[in-house]
């Protein structure tokens, strides 16, 4: 694996209004083609960090490097946000608040022509990036008339568009049906093959296991990370999992048989019963 | 029928907007004459279409608009009971403002009514006129509203050098008005769907003025997130939009053949006169 670092931050903090604490003291580095998942539970501070290596928000105390580059202010700095940008992309959660143009193709168009690119060009690669993600069918059609599952490829065409080196996906399957899914699935693994840093935040236990080549678990009262390593080494610690309020105790009964077991939700589970 | 409340009209209401807005859209995509021809050729020569109604004198001429504009419509595959909804129900409001101009406008009498009043054959003419021109300008409209995706509109907006500025702000509120219709209508349904038995009006309001107030609350935050979506892909003040292409052979035809046609009826009615 290359070992470039991409990012490099130095006792990260961030608070809302300075009040809600978001993110505390985080030191971390992520290095170049690495799939890196960052695994909390909700408010553990996950989505403020991509905004915050996507140059959005400013931290409130820290240091951030990026390939080299200190962008500590480039959500104050037009140019460097704008020179961040260009290599690193970002997909929100919510894919509505990314698809702001009346059409697909439109709302792919965006990026590129933010950063200058030529009209042929630009019609060029939203083709082409509408086809690779076999979406080209939906390049007239409005946000409103698209499903979630659609809405969410979409928002992903937005960013690939641009082709960054980096790229940030904040809790990419949330409310996808299982075949958007595994196909979402798919286009991220493919995306890791050919070399891209991929960044996920997500609480999801087996979308890590599916595609990450590291964990970096985020504590919901420590707003930093507690754990980091490979796959294997993260998701068989369950007192980890436990304290990090990703699986819990789960107590059913099967005919007169009571029985208790770990669960994690937005999974399928197998279970042998004695 | 029991008498509905605002909540249930607001979810009704709701409910239309979004169906009218969806249908809307598929009938601009129908494989119909006008959906072929560029927006920019068809905001010229419907609103040239709508200059020539305003001048034009012979109901004649008005009335051989009216059926060119309705021939234009059924070739645009737009269904026969739209065309009348729109053609028939909409003028109906002029008739009820055009009234007193029967009895206002001074003219050789045609008869006489109860209280003095009397029908001239002035007002009745006036009448007529005004009935024709707006029906002509609701025809004129609709040719280019239910033939164009408003995303399309937007394009031709932008050709005619209107503020870009301007047109991604009408681009944006269209576009959000459904993500915030959509959260009031679930507001609504979850709110009936715990409710078990009718409440008063008075609860009603003060319950959608708190609705209201959520809305508020996350139209904010939307268009928070929506600016840093833009920021995220570039954006920095100035947006940039893909250049205009050039007007097809039939888009040239379509243009001359419909400016020809509109000027021949202007001069039809001049020498008339």
């Amino acid at each position: 694996m290359n070992s470039t670092a991409v990012f490099e931050l130095f006792g990260v903090s961030y608070s809302y209004q300075n009040r809600v604490l978001a993110l505390q003291d985080v030191d971390l580095t992520i290095r170049a083609g690495e799939t890196l998942v960052i695994l909390g539970p909700n408010g553990s501070g996950k989505s403020t960090l991509l905004k915050i290596l996507d140059g959005l928000y400013r931290p409130t105390r820290g240091r951030i490097l990026a390939f080299g580059h200190d962008i500590t202010a480039a959500a104050d700095d037009p140019e460097l946000g704008y020179w961040l940008h260009q290599r690193v992309g970002l997909v929100f959660q919510e894919p509505d608040v990314q698809l702001f143009s009346p059409t697909v193709f439109e709302d792919v168009a965006f990026g590129p022509l933010q950063l200058g690119w030529p009209s042929e060009r630009v019609r060029q690669a939203v083709a082409t990036t509408l086809d690779e993600l076999s979406i080209a069918h939906l390049a007239d059609r409005a946000p409103f008339e698209l499903s979630g599952g659609e809405k969410k490829r979409v928002a992903l065409a937005t960013v690939l568009v641009m082709d960054p080196e980096v790229i940030l996906l904040d809790e990419p399957t949330a409310n996808l049906d299982p075949r958007s899914r595994a196909q979402l699935l798919e286009i991220l693994a493919a995306l890791h093959r050919r070399g891209r840093t991929l960044i996920i935040a997500t609480h999801e236990l087996d979308l890590a296991a599916a595609l990450a080549s590291r964990i970096v678990v985020f504590g919901e009262r420590e707003h930093r990370p507690i754990a980091e390593g490979p796959p294997h080494h993260i998701l068989s610690d369950q007192q980890l999992l436990i304290a990090a309020n990703l699986v819990h105790e789960h107590l059913h009964w099967h005919g007169s048989l009571a029985h208790s077991h770990l669960h994690w939700h937005d999974a399928e589970h197998q279970h042998e019963h004695g | 029928m029991a008498r509905r409340h605002v909540v249930e009209k607001t979810l009704l209401d709701l409910s239309r907007a979004l169906e009218h807005a969806v249908y809307a859209e598929e009938l601009a995509r129908r494989p119909g004459l006008l959906q072929r021809i560029d927006p920019r050729v068809k905001v010229i020569v419907l609103g040239f279409a709508l200059l020539v109604s305003a001048s034009l004198h012979s109901w004649i001429t008005q009335v051989a608009l009216l059926i060119l504009l309705v021939a234009l419509l059924l070739a645009s595959r737009i269904p026969v009971t739209t065309i009348t909804r729109l053609l028939v129900g909409l003028p109906l409001f002029t008739l009820i403002v055009a009234t007193p101009a029967l009895f206002l406008v001074p003219g050789p009498e045609l008869f006489r009514l109860p209280f003095g009043l009397s029908v001239t054959t002035t007002g009745v003419w006036s009448m007529v006129t005004l009935l024709l021109r707006v029906t002509v300008s609701i025809a004129a409209a609709s040719a280019l509203v239910l033939t164009t995706r408003w995303a399309d509109l937007l394009v031709a907006f932008r050709a005619f050098r209107v503020p870009l500025i301007f047109v991604l702000v009408l681009a944006m509120a269209y576009r959000y008005i459904f993500v915030l219709l959509e959260l009031l209508q679930d507001l609504l349904l979850a709110r009936r769907s715990r409710l078990l038995r009718h409440d008063g009006s008075t609860e009603q309001r003060r319950w959608l003025s708190s609705a209201l107030t959520v809305l508020f609350q996350r139209s904010l935050r939307t268009s928070e997130h929506v600016y840093l979506a833009m920021a995220a892909r570039g954006y920095r003040g100035e947006p940039r939009t893909l250049r205009h292409r050039s007007l097809a052979e039939t888009d040239w035809l379509a243009l001359s053949l419909g400016s020809s046609v509109l000027a021949a009826l202007w001069l039809a009615d001049v020498v008339r006169l």
